[in-house]
């Protein structure tokens, strides 16, 4: 059955341009693209954890989506409606709007009106998306600020900020919430906090939720699905299911005659791998394995070692980024 | 965009824009007053012509007042946007040319209420001049007064697009209120030079330019005598198709803004 997807993008570019001695990049002399022809898409009813080293390019897509930057190439659709083809709107802006307005976002850094307090923000927001002012009570609740509510929005931590942003992107239950980094700022408890609830938002208020961070561990913790973004392309895109698939246990091996024994385990049906004199090839069942290392030994290979690696999340990102993932 | 003003009117809740407007009235009222009460029972250059004296003083209270007031109005009104990083939020649910149009609506009608009060305050100082000096009343001059309320209107929202479209660009404000400061200074010190030609250049000027009052000081006598000076049609014209001009300037900047 074909997955309904709330948001798809393809060949989303979006290209700046530059002093010509500053970058000659693939996007040509005097131009530089911060994000390549990325393809999303965001299944309905799923956390999105879009994951990226600092400066990959995940403010930008977001920014894009949400219209607040023109892309400069590609197509944008959300809740299944058309925004823009090849870089352009495709409807008015009222119709592009009324998209949006199903859409909840909190992007780089919360919006608040920093004179007034949070209630009152939340007061303005509730006309902004003719919501009613009864549901203000609800997301206090929900990202726990009844206390603070009735002080003003400049006074707030950042913390705060953060909470109160959330709190006016889920007024109105939009379909679709965007948060870009939203656990900057909390303490661990709110951290921890944030991540249940965003993880029950799907189930408890019907929302498909796109996250974005560049730390791994935090996606590892709320999200189904995961896209991978370094140097503005997207690397990797699927299910976090299959990400951890590519952490499956292997068999490493050292010998004392590593491409005879490559022929060995090749004949043997074995996908192998070497890398710095070590061999290595997918985890097997104990009799298998004892199987294969008669056979190298029948063979007149010396099996030096023989031990069992798992590849870590970060690995992954590591090989997918080539970057050192902050955990 | 009906439905974003009397938003906008929440959203500047403790801001005090109406406040500015009426320290700036306030303070020309009292200035005006002292200047009246300090007149002598011998000042008779004044009577007859009470009305031509206090347009010519109002336009140079305007020249003076007015642009810090409206740089510092702007500022209030678009800084909100800029500080928690509203503008983001609101370009998700409205539209750009909405949330440009609405604050412009919003300073226009602070300009609109500051020049009708402006106006009014008008024949009330000249009551006052007459009672202090028992000079007879004179006769409105209904023209001369409408020209001061359409040219302060005019000017003042010319300057009010200008340090909107600033202010929207500008994080700490301390470039839009420079530029009302500095703009107040040099639109005071064009009006000392009637016929040079770079009076023109600066719209700050223009509280000067629209006046329709002209003085004529003999100093042997110390005698002042006001006499009216034609409207200048051509120049009003050409000021509000700089209006327009940049209005369209800093409409398209904002809509072109990425945020």
């Amino acid at each position: 059955m074909e997955r309904n997807y709330v948001i798809q993008t393809r060949n989303l570019t979006k290209e700046y341009a530059v002093k010509k001695k500053a970058a000659e990049t693939e996007a040509g002399a005097g131009t530089s693209r911060v994000v390549n022809r990325v393809d999303l898409a965001v299944p309905e009813g799923a956390v999105y954890g879009f994951l990226g080293p600092n400066g990959a390019g995940k403010s930008t897509t977001m920014k894009m989506l949400l219209g607040l930057i023109k892309p400069t190439d590609g197509d944008i659709t959300i809740l299944g409606t058309p925004l823009t083809s090849s870089g352009r709107s495709t409807m008015h802006e009222r119709d592009r709007l009324d998209i949006l307005r199903q859409t909840g976002s909190l992007i780089e850094s919360p919006s608040y009106y920093a004179h007034l307090t949070g209630r009152e923000n939340l007061q303005i927001l509730c006309r902004l998306k003719n919501v009613p002012e009864s549901e203000i009570d609800e997301v206090l609740a929900l990202v726990r600020m009844e206390r603070q509510q009735n002080k003003k929005a400049g006074k707030y931590s950042l913390g705060m900020k953060q909470r109160l942003g959330l709190a006016g992107a889920l007024l109105g239950s939009p379909k679709l919430l965007l948060l870009d980094e939203p656990t900057n700022g909390l303490d661990p408890a709110g951290i921890q906090e944030m991540r249940d609830l965003i993880r029950t938002l799907p189930q408890n208020r019907h929302m498909t939720v796109m996250v974005s961070s560049h730390l791994l561990s935090e996606i590892d913790q709320m999200v189904d699905y995961v896209g991978v973004i370094n140097k503005g392309q997207l690397i990797y895109q699927d299910s976090l299911l299959r990400l951890h698939e590519h952490s499956r246990k292997e068999l490493c091996l050292r010998t004392d005659n590593n491409n005879r024994a490559v022929c060995v385990l090749q004949e043997n049906g074995v996908p192998v791998q070497i890398e710095q004199d070590i061999l290595s090839f997918p985890e097997t069942k104990d009799e298998r394995t004892v199987f294969l290392i008669s056979a190298l030994v029948r063979e007149g290979v010396g099996v030096l070692r023989l031990w069992e690696r798992q590849k870590s999340l970060e690995d992954i990102f590591l090989d997918l980024t080539g970057k050192q993932v902050s955990l | 965009m009906s439905r974003l003003l009397p938003i906008e009117l929440r959203k500047i809740r403790r801001r005090y824009v109406w406040l500015l407007f009426l320290a700036a009235l306030l303070v020309i009222f009292f200035w005006d007053l002292w200047a009246i009460l300090r007149m002598k029972p011998e000042s008779k250059w004044v009577l007859g012509q009470e009305y031509e004296y206090l347009l010519l003083d109002m336009a140079l209270q305007n020249a003076i007042f007015l642009p810090i007031v409206i740089a510092a109005a702007a500022s209030r009104l678009c800084d909100i946007e800029l500080k928690g990083s509203a503008l983001k939020m609101l370009c998700t649910l409205e539209k750009r040319i909405d949330i440009y149009h609405t604050k412009l609506v919003l300073g226009a009608l602070y300009l609109l209420a500051y020049s009708l009060l402006q106006t009014a305050m008008l024949p009330l100082l000249v009551r006052v001049i007459q009672a202090h000096l028992q000079a007879p009343p004179q006769k409105m001059p209904s023209a001369q007064l409408a020209l001061f309320f359409l040219s302060t209107c005019t000017v003042s929202m010319v300057l009010f697009i200008i340090q909107q479209t600033i202010s929207l660009f500008s994080v700490t404000q301390i470039v839009p209120l420079f530029v009302g400061v500095g703009g107040s200074l040099l639109g005071l010190f064009s009006g000392f030079f009637p016929n040079a030609p770079f009076r023109y250049l600066l719209p700050q000027g223009y509280y000067w330019v629209f006046c329709t009052v002209n003085i004529y000081y003999i100093p042997e006598t110390r005698d002042v005598t006001y006499y009216p000076i034609p409207f200048p049609t051509a120049v009003f014209a050409g000021f509000c198709a700089f209006g327009v001009l940049a209005y369209i300037i800093g409409r398209r900047l904002f809509m072109g803004r990425e945020i």
